[in-house]
C-alpha cells in the first residue's frame, strides 16, 4: 500500500507517539524521511513503500513511520528544510496543526475560555530556539502563573498559536486572571505584555504569511510559471524530480515528501485563480508524465484543484492496475484525453481501456487511441438526458357543467365574501386545511414571500407530525371554516374567464362518496377538481401585498336535501412562492391537418349550435384545441351574439 | 350506520395512511419500481365493482398504470421526485364500492358474534379501516443528475427557462392530488400479507 499524505490530525498523533512530555502541539513535526527520493532515472519517487520491489534495493527504507527508531534519530538532526516545511504547511495546508491542543480535558468543551495576547517573544532570546521559543514561553507562563497558595491546581493553557509578533493563548476563565498577572514579567531578556484578546485567536487566513513562507510561495509560483505554456494552456508538471529549482529548495531532501510538495504546488495553483472559470480557461491540459506515481492517491489534490481538466498525461508512471486509478473513477468528468502510456498497467491488464472508457463518459483519446467520437459523446449525453412528461391542455371532464359552475363562482366569492361562500357549499362534514410549501421552485428574480400569515396554520404533514397538531389544523364544518377563513389574509384571484391562461383546472368524476341521505351503502358520485393558479394577498392590518401560487383540490358531492345541491366534501389548499404556469405544448396545432379541422368544426357546431363561421373563430382562438374551444364557448356563452347560433338565423 | 368512525378517527386514519402512501409511493417512483400495487386495478373486488383508477398526467388521461409507467420510462433516467408538503382529508368514512360479502355489515350477523353493529365488521368500520381519503402532494421534480451539470447550463436554468435548457438538470414544481379507497383484499381475517391497505382510484398530476 502506498503511503498517503498526512491526514488532518495525524501530526498530533505523531506528536503523542513520540512520548516526549515537553513536546508542544503540532507545530514541530517529527516525521522522519529519507534524504532524497529520486530514483535512478532522476524521477521523483512518490511511493516510498514500492521501493522494496524496486530494482534499486540499496536505497534506505524511506517509509516514514511516526514512532520508529529511525524517526527519532533523524529528528535530532537540525535541518534547514524542516522549518520551511512547517511554514509552508501552515500557510498552505490549512490543517489544524497550528492551533495545538495541549492536554485538553473533557471539561474544556463546556468551560468558558478566555483568549490572551502575549507580546515579547520575538524580542526574547528564546525566539532563536527551535520552534521559535513558543514551547519555552508556554512552560514559563504556566509555571509562573501558579500562585503560591494554589499548588494543587496547575494553570493550564488550552491552546496556543503564534501569529506575527504575538502568541495567542487560550485558558479557562479561572486561570486567565492568574496569567494576566504575569504582565511585565521578564522572559528570556524581554518584557512580556499580556493583554486580553476579546477578538479571540485571529483567523489563520487573515494572518499575514511570514516572509519565509511568502518566499517559498513565490518560489513555487516561479516553478509553476516556468512550467506553464500559455499558448497550449498546458501545465507541464512532468519529471518534477529533476526540477533544479525544486531540488534547490530542498523539497526532495529532509522531511518534505513529494506528496506534500505536490499538494503545496496545487494549493499555490489554486491561489492563482479568482474563479473556477478562470482556472478552466487558463489550464486545459496537465502533464504529470514521468513522476513515478503508482496510485492516484498521491496526486489526489490534482482533482480538487483542476476538477475540469480536459487533457491529462500520466504516461511514464508506475500505475500497474485499475485499483491504482480507482479513486478518480467518479472525478474528472470533463476528461477527453488520458495518456497512460508506459505504465505497467499496459502489460498487466491489457483490458484496462474498456474499463477506463466507462469511467470517463467524455473520454475521446486514451493513450493515443481514439475511443469515442465527439458525436458519440453528444449522442450519449442526449440519450441520458431526461425529458419531462409533456404538458397537455386542461383535462376537464365535467358532469353537467357542475365543476365549471362551481369553480367560476368559487374564486370571486372567496375573494369577496368567504362567509357566504362557505355557507353555500360547505356543511357540517366539510373539511378545509392549508399547507405551505416553502421550498417550491420559483423565478430567481422574484423576492421570496414571507409566510407569517399562513405558516402557523400550515398542515403540511412533512412538518406537522403529531396527531394533535394535525387535528388542530384541520377545520371541519361550516362554522370552523368560516371562522378560519376570516383569519386568512384577503385575496385577489385573477378573473377565471378573462385570464384563463393563469389557471390550469383539471377535473373528473369519482364514485363512492358518502350518501348524504344514507340510503345507498355503495355511495354516490361526485367529482374531484384540482385548480392551479395564483392570487395576490394583503397582509392583515397593512397594505403589503404579495403574489403567490396555489394548488387547490376539491372533492365535490351532492348536497343533503334542502341544502345546496353541491357540497364541498374536502378542500385542500397548497400555497407556494409565485411561479408562472407552463403553457401547454403548442405542437398540437402544427399536427392538425385540414381534414381534422373540418371534423372539429362540425363537431363544435353540432355541440354548441354555433354557425360554422363562429365555430371556426372559436377554434382559432383555442389554437384548434377542441376541449379548450368548447370550454371557452361555455365560459363566454352569455356574451356571444345571437347571430352566432344557427337557430338564430 | 350508527357505527361510523369519529371525525377524529377519520382524520387520523387519513393522515397516517396518506403518510404511509406518500413515503412508499414516491420512493418506488424514484427507484422506478413497479407501481401497480398502489392502484385499485390490483384489487379484483374493486375491479369487479367497475372501480378503476382514473389517472390524469399533465392533462392527459392515462389508460392504465402500465401506460403511466411507460410515460415515466419515456422520461429517462435520473428523474427525482422530492416531496416538500402533503396534506390529507378523509372523504368517505365508510367506503362501500366493491365490498365483498364476507366483509359486508351483514356478515357480522351471520357469525353470531353478537348481532349487527357489534361484530368484527362493525369494529373495523369504527376503527376507520374503510375510510377513503384525499391527498394533496406538493414538491419538486429534478430532471438530471446535479453532479453532471455543466456550469454554463446551470446558470441558464437559474434564469428561469426551465425545460428549454439543454443538458442542464432542471427543477420543476409539481402538484399531485390523490384519492385512495380501502383495498378489500388487504382487509379481513385471511388477507394476504404485504398488500397496500389503501389503493388509488384517482390521480391528478401537474408539473409546473
Amino acid at each position: 500500500m502506498a503511503p498517503m499524505g498526512p491526514k488532518k490530525g495525524s501530526t498530533r498523533n505523531a506528536q503523542s507517539n513520540t512520548g516526549k512530555p515537553n513536546s508542544r502541539g503540532g507545530i514541530s513535526k517529527r516525521r522522519g524521511a529519507g534524504p532524497l527520493k529520486i530514483d535512478r532515472d532522476g524521477d521523483l519517487n512518490m511511493d516510498a513503500s514500492a521501493n522494496a520491489s524496486h530494482p534499486n534495493s540499496k536505497r534506505p527504507n524511506n517509509n516514514s513511520t511516526p514512532s520508529g527508531p529511525a524517526t527519532r534519530t533523524s529528528s535530532r538532526n537540525p535541518r534547514p528544510t524542516a522549518k520551511a516545511q512547517q511554514i509552508i504547511q501552515r500557510a498552505l495546508n490549512g490543517d489544524a496543526s497550528q492551533i495545538s491542543s495541549r492536554r485538553v480535558s473533557r471539561r474544556a468543551d463546556t468551560e468558558p475560555l478566555v483568549t490572551l495576547k502575549v507580546e515579547g517573544l520575538k524580542a526574547s532570546k528564546a525566539a532563536s530556539n527551535q520552534g521559535g521559543g513558543v514551547r519555552e514561553l508556554l512552560t514559563f507562563i504556566e509555571r509562573k502563573a501558579k500562585s503560591p497558595g494554589q499548588i494543587t491546581r496547575p494553570i493550564k493553557i488550552r491552546k496556543s498559536q503564534m501569529s506575527g509578533d504575538f502568541v495567542y493563548i487560550t485558558a479557562s476563565k479561572e486561570d486567565a486572571p492568574q496569567i494576566l498577572k504575569l504582565n511585565n514579567f521578564l522572559f528570556a531578556g524581554a518584557t512580556l505584555r499580556i493583554t486580553e484578546a476579546p477578538e479571540g485567536i485571529p483567523n489563520r487566513d487573515s494572518t499575514p504569511l511570514s516572509s519565509t513562507a511568502l518566499e517559498i510561495k513565490e518560489q513555487l509560483r516561479s516553478v509553476l510559471s516556468t512550467r506553464y505554456d500559455v499558448n497550449a494552456k498546458l501545465l507541464n508538471l512532468s519529471t518534477l524530480g529533476e526540477d533544479p529549482q525544486l531540488n534547490q529548495m530542498g523539497f526532495f531532501r529532509g522531511e518534505a515528501t513529494p506528496e506534500k510538495m505536490f499538494r503545496a504546488l496545487m494549493a499555490v495553483c489554486d491561489g492563482l485563480f479568482k474563479t473556477a472559470q478562470a482556472k478552466r480557461d487558463a489550464i486545459v491540459s496537465i502533464s504529470l508524465a514521468g513522476n513515478n506515481v503508482n496510485d492516484v492517491l498521491q496526486i489526489m489534490s490534482l482533482t480538487d484543484t483542476f476538477p475540469d481538466v480536459v487533457n491529462l498525461d500520466l504516461s511514464r508512471n508506475q500505475f500497474k492496475d485499475l485499483k491504482a486509478l480507482q479513486k478518480w473513477r467518479h472525478r474528472l468528468r470533463s476528461l477527453q484525453t488520458l495518456l497512460l502510456n508506459e505504465n505497467p498497467i499496459e502489460v498487466a491488464n491489457p483490458n484496462y481501456k474498456a474499463e477506463m472508457i466507462t469511467w470517463f463518459p467524455k473520454l475521446l483519446n486514451l493513450s493515443g487511441t481514439q475511443v469515442r467520437t465527439p458525436e458519440q459523446v453528444a449522442a450519449a449525453e442526449a440519450a441520458s438526458r431526461p425529458t419531462p412528461i409533456p404538458q397537455s391542455g386542461p383535462d376537464f371532464r365535467d358532469i353537467n357543467r357542475v365543476g365549471e359552475g362551481f369553480i367560476t363562482e368559487f374564486l370571486p366569492l372567496y375573494d369577496t365574501n368567504r362567509h357566504n361562500l362557505a355557507a353555500k357549499y360547505y356543511d357540517e362534514q366539510s373539511t378545509f386545511s392549508i399547507a405551505v410549501n416553502t421550498q417550491s421552485p420559483h423565478a430567481p428574480d422574484v423576492p421570496l414571500p414571507t409566510w407569517g400569515a399562513y405558516i402557523r396554520f400550515s398542515r403540511n404533514h412533512m412538518k406537522i407530525n403529531h396527531p394533535p397538531a394535525r387535528h388542530q389544523r384541520l377545520f371541519t364544518g361550516v362554522n370552523q371554516i368560516q371562522q378560519f377563513w376570516r383569519q386568512l389574509p384577503p385575496t385577489q384571484h385573477p378573473n377565471l374567464t378573462a385570464q384563463l391562461d393563469k389557471y390550469i383546472v383539471d377535473c373528473h368524476p369519482i364514485h363512492g362518496l358518502a350518501d348524504p341521505v344514507g340510503h345507498n351503502p355503495l355511495g354516490v358520485d361526485g367529482m374531484i377538481i384540482t385548480i392551479h393558479g395564483e392570487f395576490d394577498d394583503q397582509e392583515l392590518g397593512t397594505t403589503k401585498t404579495a403574489k403567490r401560487s396555489f394548488s387547490r383540490t376539491f372533492v365535490l358531492g351532492p348536497g343533503a336535501p334542502g341544502r345546496n345541491p353541491i357540497r364541498v366534501v374536502s378542500d385542500m389548499l397548497s400555497v407556494k412562492a409565485f411561479k408562472n404556469l407552463p403553457t401547454s405544448a403548442p405542437t398540437q396545432t402544427t399536427t392538425i391537418n385540414d381534414q381534422q379541422k373540418e371534423q372539429m368544426l362540425l363537431e363544435l357546431s353540432k355541440q354548441t349550435g354555433m354557425t360554422p363561421e363562429f365555430s371556426r373563430l372559436c377554434l382559432d382562438g383555442a389554437n384548434w384545441n377542441f376541449d379548450q374551444a368548447l370550454a371557452s364557448f361555455h365560459e363566454k356563452k352569455a356574451q356571444i351574439p345571437r347571430e352566432a347560433f344557427i337557430t338564430a338565423v | 350506520m350508527a357505527n361510523l368512525p369519529s371525525l377524529d378517527t377519520q382524520a387520523r386514519v387519513a393522515s397516517d395512511a396518506a403518510q404511509n402512501f406518500v413515503e412508499h409511493y414516491y420512493q418506488s417512483l424514484n427507484k422506478r419500481q413497479p407501481l401497480a400495487q398502489y392502484y385499485a386495478s390490483i384489487s379484483p373486488h374493486l375491479t369487479s365493482a367497475s372501480v378503476k383508477p382514473d389517472i390524469s398526467i399533465n392533462g392527459r388521461v392515462v389508460e392504465s398504470t402500465a401506460a403511466y409507467e411507460a410515460l415515466l420510462d419515456a422520461q429517462g433516467a435520473n428523474v427525482h421526485y422530492d416531496i416538500a408538503s402533503f396534506d390529507a382529508h378523509p372523504v368517505n368514512p365508510n367506503y362501500g364500492l366493491g365490498c365483498p360479502e364476507n366483509l359486508s355489515p351483514a356478515a357480522d350477523a351471520n357469525e353470531g358474534g353478537g348481532g349487527p353493529g357489534r361484530g368484527k365488521v362493525a369494529k373495523s368500520i369504527k376503527d376507520g379501516d374503510r375510510v377513503s381519503f384525499a391527498v394533496q402532494v406538493s414538491g419538486t421534480i429534478r430532471y438530471g443528475n446535479p453532479s453532471d451539470a455543466p456550469v454554463a447550463a446551470n446558470a441558464a436554468a437559474e434564469a428561469g427557462n426551465a425545460a428549454a435548457v439543454e443538458g442542464a438538470p432542471v427543477e420543476t414544481g409539481f402538484n399531485e392530488s390523490w384519492l385512495l379507497v380501502p383495498h378489500w383484499e388487504a382487509l379481513g381475517r385471511n388477507a394476504a400479507r404485504g398488500l397496500r391497505k389503501w389503493v388509488v382510484v384517482s390521480q391528478n398530476f401537474r408539473a409546473f
